[in-house]
């Protein structure tokens, strides 16, 4: 069962991955645009 | 170009937090936004961010930096705004214990939750045969005040007779949900906020809407049957099921008072 659960946050983590580095393109693209 | 080389020449350290933070609220709303298969608007944030940062760097200035900052907040506030159910429900579930996590040790806790699962499941089929309507809340101490305080404090122990005289039709506490907090039965005749999912089938009620809009925003699971069809249904997370039987129902049940695998 822990096995399971452990795998389900690992998926979960590794789905987000994509989500986590479009955020951090948005964040740096607004900092630059707002701070130049 | 010049401005941007220049901008990493004379980097600060606010911009490393302005930088984090906005990360954190942009990835927030991304990940609100791809839970809830809301892909399009996932592209139209991403598209509009890029659009008011690549206007605000054009204008040299004239757009404010704070102007831009609240372009992308209205955003951010906007899909907030728009799936509260589900943030809230993702709160409870991460601050909150589930219920399933409480009873795993003592031999005489284990006994006592045997006998409460075969009163229950007892109850509702009894009641699933003679077509009484009933809906019944799995809690632990997670219920809000006042939803328990809408209904009647019963705070007795789980018999399957006593719930289908809670049940039974015409009485006053019939029309209500029956709250089960561990091995008593909390209250009864409580009213519950009503889903407003409106791809629920046509067919359901009410009651089936108040099983399910419980779970939307409390870590709950609920057992619904139905009065038409005398159909039992469980509702966890938000999401229903129906056709329930004995095997599910065991299956919940034991969820709740303890992980069996």
């Amino acid at each position: 069962m822990r096995k399971n659960e452990y795998r389900k946050k690992s998926n979960d983590f590794v789905s987000s991955l994509p989500y986590i580095f479009i955020a951090i393109i948005l964040a740096a693209i607004v900092v630059i645009a707002i701070n130049v | 170009m010049e401005r941007i080389i220049e901008f990493f020449n004379n980097f600060k350290a606010i911009y490393a937090v302005e930088f984090v933070l906005l990360a954190f609220a942009i990835f927030f709303a991304l990940n609100i936004l791809r839970k809830n298969n809301a892909k399009p608007i996932l592209w139209v944030f991403v598209l509009y961010t890029i659009v008011i940062s690549v206007m605000a760097f054009l204008s040299e200035g004239k757009i404010p930096s704070y102007m831009v900052l609240m372009f992308v907040g209205i955003f951010v506030v906007a899909v907030v705004s728009m799936f509260a159910t589900e943030i809230k429900r993702a709160v409870w579930e991460s601050t909150l214990k589930t219920p399933e996590a409480k009873h795993t040790d003592s031999r005489s806790d284990r006994d006592d939750a045997k006998v409460c699962i075969n009163e229950i499941i007892k109850a509702v089929q009894s009641m699933s045969k003679n077509n009484v309507g009933a809906i019944i809340i799995l809690a632990n101490s997670n219920m809000p005040s006042a939803i328990l305080d809408s209904g009647i404090s019963v705070n007795s122990e789980i018999s399957s007779e006593l719930i289908e005289s809670i049940f039974f039709p015409k009485t006053p506490l019939h029309d209500g949900a029956m709250i089960i907090n561990d091995t008593r039965i909390q209250a009864a005749g409580c009213f519950l906020p009503l889903s407003q999912e409106i791809n629920l089938p046509k067919e359901l009620g009410t009651r089936h809407r108040a099983g399910i809009g419980i779970t939307e925003t409390i870590n709950v699971t609920s057992i619904i049957v139905s009065e038409e069809t005398g159909v039992i249904s469980v509702a966890h997370g938000g999401k229903l099921k129906r056709y329930a039987d004995t095997e599910m129902l065991k299956n919940t049940l034991r969820n709740f008072y303890w992980k069996e695998k």
